[in-house]
């Protein structure tokens, strides 16, 4: 049965799956960064008038259908959304010097990158003036101290969800992976650092370990686990955890939402252990060329009804605490204690090359 | 005759200048396209690893020495193993099927296009379809559950299995085509000559019409082989991601890793081995063709 969602993920996963082969010769990073130009007037400067159009670079399938259409009939704005698929194909682009976009949609572990190469302008907040619905959770993230230059835009963790009228125990711990009553009804996701990361939690270490005897101990855990899983595989396993082919299936909560608003007998958890939380946050490079109608678009979509019809969209949870009771799924913030288990993803810098070597390894076992 | 001299043979005027003009689209396209890439690739081959992706200033051959590591090595070997493997079966199926298409008379151009037909839809398209095919709830099982063939669903998704599957049914065509084209071309006065001078149908087979159609198989053959080399959509998506080909080894540096020089250079060391064996392959036909 090809519904929409799934037919939308299909689409989703082909997109990212055709940039990625086209990516790596797209664009050549050879030192030219940080040559861009420097714009940036000082944080309290006023804009001038509205300009006539707006340059948005997002993840793909990230806007609700109206939210563009409704920004531009409103303020007269002319916006093009180009959309990228991973955080890695956007930093290429941006360090190589892509200019003209007015709003970038990092996740947090990117901004460390964009930082270190001077990308970002300083936003004024005296035109955000729905600025007082994000949670308080989400204002001053070590990432960005003082919010100075982003507007939190979705979060979401990567947890388990699991088919709860096919499975007798609730499979809260990241060792259910090892269950062989459970073999081939398991799936993990096809991305090193959850997979490498979720058993560097199961033993209580950091998933942004780049310690050789932690990582060695996590891909004995992960070569373990493999015999009983099904595949790894990320977006498409939705399907068939609707389909009941799949029982329990490592995910990130955005799909997951998006699975059960589906199919009810579907449940998302974040493990006892502990796992990934994760946050995309909207940003404006120094070189944007409109920059008043990017922090009149940016105030736009801080309008609860604007947020939570995005929320919707993507299944992932708004930060927009006025905007989350008009979401269809509520999705809870994390409270103090699960705040605790949660960790977000840093950039692995020089220790990505022992992660990919891992990874290599045991997809090669 | 070879097909080189054949080729070589067909005119023996000089282009002239409006040809070389005629060549100029093609010429400048592949410059552009082609070999500039390469050599940029080359170049990000030996340079140093940008941490954020990208390269940094600096020659090194460190890249092309990890890769051959047994790790990669393994990757590679295991590769190749499984383009051979879907080679022969898409010979062995594709073969057939040319053939009768090549002599199915009036019914020939419909069987052409049920070949070509796969290609209106993308590779990519045709993969994600399969996944419909094979998982569990999925119209082959479907079908065998409701015969009472079998009483639990096969596991046929995320297989092996499956894999050779995506990648012969993904394939095929590139061989059935070559085949057919010098099969369909077969002078049938040959055939007549061989049953008259007494051949059996086995011989005629094998000492006429197989022979003549040798430069279809080769170009299939390659045609089939190049790509099955360098797929990694097929393996991720119909083996669950739980192998690694050579292709997905790569895509992953460029994407995940972000170790464009190292990419660069496992590239090179598959299009080496492409090479080589090219070449090789051809040689020993040629010398074959030349002595018989």
């Amino acid at each position: 049965m090809a519904n929409r969602a799934t037919g939308e993920l299909a689409r989703r996963e082909f997109v990212r799956r055709v940039i990625a082969t086209g990516a790596g010769l797209a664009t050549a990073n050879l030192g030219l960064a940080g040559c861009g130009p420097k714009v940036a007037a000082g944080a309290g400067e006023d804009l001038g008038p509205i300009e006539k159009g707006l340059n948005l670079y997002l993840w793909s399938d990230y806007l609700a259908d109206d939210t563009v259409p409704n920004f531009e009939k409103e303020f007269g704005v002319k916006v093009t959304v180009d959309t990228y698929e991973s955080n890695e194909e956007m930093a290429a682009k941006l360090m190589a010097g892509a200019s003209g976009y007015d709003l970038v949609l990092p996740s947090s572990y990117l901004f460390p990158v964009l930082f270190s190469k001077d990308l970002l302008a300083p936003l004024r907040r005296k035109y955000l003036t729905n600025w007082g619905n994000v949670a308080p959770l989400f204002l001053n993230p070590p990432w960005d101290p003082g919010n100075a230059h982003s507007v939190p835009w979705g979060w979401g963790t990567t947890g388990i969800a699991y088919r709860k009228d096919l499975v007798r125990e609730r499979p809260d711990s990241w060792a259910v992976f090892f269950d062989e009553r459970y073999r081939g009804k398991v799936t993990m996701l096809d991305d090193l650092r959850d997979v490498i990361g979720s058993f560097l939690r199961l033993r209580g270490r950091s998933l942004n370990s780049v310690d050789p005897a932690e990582l060695a101990a996590a891909k004995q855990d992960a070569l373990k686990a493999k015999p009983n899983l099904r595949a790894y595989v990320s977006a498409p396993v939705k399907a068939q955890l609707i389909a009941g082919d799949v029982w329990i299936a490592q995910m990130w909560s955005g799909d997951a939402q998006q699975a059960i608003a589906e199919q009810p007998a579907i449940e998302y958890l974040v493990p006892k252990e502990g796992g990934t939380i994760f946050s995309d946050a909207l940003v404006m490079p120094r070189s944007a060329p409109h920059q008043r109608a990017a922090h009149e678009f940016l105030n736009y979509i801080l309008r609860p009804p604007v947020a939570a019809a995005i929320a919707d969209k993507t299944g992932y949870g708004t930060p927009n605490q006025a905007a989350l009771p008009l979401t269809r799924a509520k999705v809870p913030y994390p409270t103090a204690d699960e705040l605790g288990r949660l960790e977000y993803q840093k950039d692995l810098g020089q220790g990505s090359e022992q992660w990919d070597r891992i990874w290599t390894e045991i997809k090669a076992a | 005759m070879s097909l080189r001299r054949r080729v070589l043979g067909w005119s023996a005027a000089r282009p002239t200048r409006s040809g070389y003009a005629l060549l100029a689209p093609g010429m400048i396209w592949l410059l552009l396209f082609f070999l500039a890439p390469i050599g940029l690739m080359l170049v990000y081959s030996v340079m140093k690893r940008g941490l954020y992706g990208g390269v940094e200033p600096g020659i090194t051959l460190e890249h092309y020495r990890r890769f051959f590591d047994p790790l990669y090595l393994d990757i590679l070997l295991r590769t190749i193993l499984w383009s051979f493997v879907c080679t022969v079966l898409c010979l062995v199926i594709g073969y057939p099927v040319a053939y009768v298409v090549a002599r199915a008379g009036r019914w020939r151009q419909w069987l052409l296009f049920l070949v070509v037909l796969p290609f209106w839809t993308s590779f990519l398209v045709r993969m994600f379809a399969m996944i419909f095919l094979l998982r569990d709830s999925g119209f082959i099982n479907s079908v065998l559950l409701r015969a009472g063939l079998v009483h639990e669903p096969v596991a046929l998704l995320y297989t092996p299995f499956a894999v050779m599957l995506g990648l012969v049914y993904g394939f095929l065509p590139l061989m059935i085509l070559p085949i057919y084209a010098s099969l369909e071309k077969l002078d049938v006065a040959l055939l007549e000559a061989a049953e008259v001078l007494g051949a059996t149908p086995r011989a005629r087979f094998t000492r006429v019409i197989f022979p003549l159609s040798l430069p279809g198989v080769v170009a299939g053959s390659l045609l089939t082989f190049i790509p099955a080399l360098g797929s990694f959509v097929t393996a991720d998506l119909l083996g669950g991601a739980k192998q690694v080909m050579i292709g997905n080894l790569i895509q992953n540096q460029f994407t995940v890793a972000r170790n464009w020089p190292f990419g660069s250079a496992a590239a090179f060391v598959l299009m080496g081995v492409v090479l080589v064996a090219v070449v090789g392959y051809l040689r020993r036909r040629d010398a074959r063709e030349l002595v018989g």
